[in-house]
């Protein structure tokens, strides 16, 4: 809306506050506050913990997330959202640049996988 | 050709060690691994390894900074793109020697200590080291690794659970393992003097719940309750000849860390045979896969595919049959072995105090490959 998602998020939150102070509308305002962190989520520049390794595995014709126990197995997409993963790139950019790759919508498709990835502990998510 | 490809690798490069853990699951007949396979040797298995479609190498032993090859192991591992981990106790490794696994590529680093004191940590491993673990704990940190703490849980320093967390805070480790004592090799030689009570469970588990919820998202705690006082036997390696493969020092190919105690079992070896066809085609390796091999209560169990029957070393050492159901299991046929243990170990706990044995190459001069069940 305004171009710039932190700002967003910022203004989000605070009327938030405001529905759930003011108005004492508790649902709207949860509902701004998610709506807030949703923006806030598309500002974040996502990389990968320092002792996460992507790889591609040509025995299994797969990308693979290596940590210390264990890995995951990752689908076409995964691979290619965490490829972008560069500490640069914002969850926006990424979902902009796959969504080209792929001719159709991927913004869901990429904040759920790196929502998950994120609470394994494999990939970190910075701000503006 | 088998339709599961090995995910992990553990490399026992030695097993020498420099501390005497009466917990170790190491074989009592140490000295016949003594014939160690040699660096050229360790990167054709690598390399084997990671075309069978490895991806994640643990070295381990043994204490593997024993091996003066390994910053040339690790750089041969990093350079086929596996995932590498170094299973440590930490006493030889300086701030100099870390940096130079780093530079070599080396990927995670996990450090046993054996309690949250220096008197009964070096009580335990029958050596001082304590204070040189805790060193080597932050040298590693500050190089950058990531670090998981380990300790091996037991009688004798379960009631230190919360000073041991506090510990792995305090150094910043990113994981900390508390596993408790898994009875092979020299564990199950001792585990009269090893298995902790029902009561010392009972009041471990509130401080690792405590500590999961407080630390979430800075530190992972992983708590593995002894299996003996489990309802279910342990989804042992995720299932026999599936996941993961472990090569003994001498070059011995094992389905899992322990199966060379399994008498009759016939263990390849990689001086004569490759990975692949011993992965693929070993008796050993197809012995016990999928669920064809399974007896009843296993046969009809609907959890066959959860546990996959459990342990077959722990059935091997256990009921002298490898093929029986895990006896941890409460509708095993022999769960009175696991129950008389338990049932002593609480019954008695006050006077049944036997000595610890300390492991070592000679400390059980009549020890053989088969078993110490008493």
């Amino acid at each position: 809306m305004l171009g710039n998602c932190s700002e967003e998020a910022t203004l989000l939150n605070f009327l938030g506050w405001a529905q759930h102070a003011c108005a004492g509308d508790n649902e709207a305002g949860l509902a701004t506050h998610q709506e807030a962190l949703a923006v806030a989520f598309q500002a974040a520049r996502p990389r990968l913990v320092p002792y996460a390794r992507l790889r591609w595995d040509p025995v299994r014709e797969k990308h693979i997330l290596l940590a210390p126990e264990g890995g995951l197995v990752l689908n076409e997409t995964g691979g290619a959202i965490l490829a972008l993963c560069d500490g640069q790139r914002s969850v926006a950019d990424i979902a902009a640049e796959l969504g080209a790759r792929y001719n159709r919508t991927v913004d869901q498709d990429v904040m759920t996988f790196l929502n998950r990835l994120a609470s394994k502990g494999l990939v970190e998510l910075h701000g503006e | 050709m088998a339709s599961n490809r090995p995910f992990g690798l553990l490399a026992e490069l030695t097993y020498r060690c420099p501390l005497h853990c009466p917990y170790c699951s190491n074989p009592l007949n140490l000295a016949s691994y003594g014939d160690e396979l040699t660096l050229d040797e360790w990167t054709r298995v690598l390399t084997e390894a990671r075309d069978l479609g490895v991806l994640q190498l643990h070295l381990s032993g043994g204490e593997p900074l024993q091996r003066r090859d390994l910053l040339s192991i690790v750089a041969r591992a990093h350079e086929l793109g596996l995932y590498t981990n170094l299973i440590t106790s930490a006493l030889s490794l300086t701030p100099a020697k870390a940096e130079r696994l780093k530079t070599a590529g080396l990927d995670h680093v996990q450090i046993s200590i054996q309690a949250a004191d220096a008197t009964l940590s070096d009580r335990i491993a029958g050596t001082p080291s304590y204070h040189q673990k805790i060193a080597a704990a932050r040298a590693v940190k500050a190089l950058g690794f990531p670090l998981t703490l380990n300790v091996v849980l037991h009688r004798h320093n379960i009631d230190q659970i919360a000073q041991i967390l506090a510990l792995a805070e305090e150094v910043e480790a990113e994981r900390v393992e508390l596993a408790n004592t898994q009875y092979y090799g020299w564990a199950l030689h001792n585990r009269a003097a090893l298995l902790p009570t029902w009561d010392q469970l009972q009041r471990a588990e509130p401080v690792v719940r405590a500590a999961q919820a407080r630390l979430k998202g800075r530190m992972q705690i992983i708590y593995v309750v002894p299996d003996y006082y489990s309802r279910y036997p342990k989804p042992c390696m995720g299932g026999w000849g599936r996941q993961q493969l472990t090569v003994a020092p001498n070059g011995d190919v094992l389905p899992c860390p322990v199966a060379g105690q399994i008498a009759g079992l016939s263990i390849e070896n990689v001086r004569q045979r490759s990975l692949t066809w011993i992965w693929d085609d070993s008796p050993a390796f197809n012995r016990f896969r999928g669920v064809d091999w399974m007896p009843e209560p296993c046969r009809s169990c609907p959890r066959q595919s959860v546990d996959f029957g459990g342990c077959r070393c722990q059935a091997f050492l256990l009921t002298g049959d490898a093929a029986a159901t895990d006896p941890v299991c409460y509708l095993s046929p022999h769960h009175a072995v696991v129950e008389d243990a338990v049932r002593a170990v609480n019954h008695d706990a006050g006077s049944l105090q036997p000595e610890l044995v300390y492991r070592g190459f000679k400390t059980l001069a009549t020890a053989g490959r088969g078993n110490p069940r008493s």
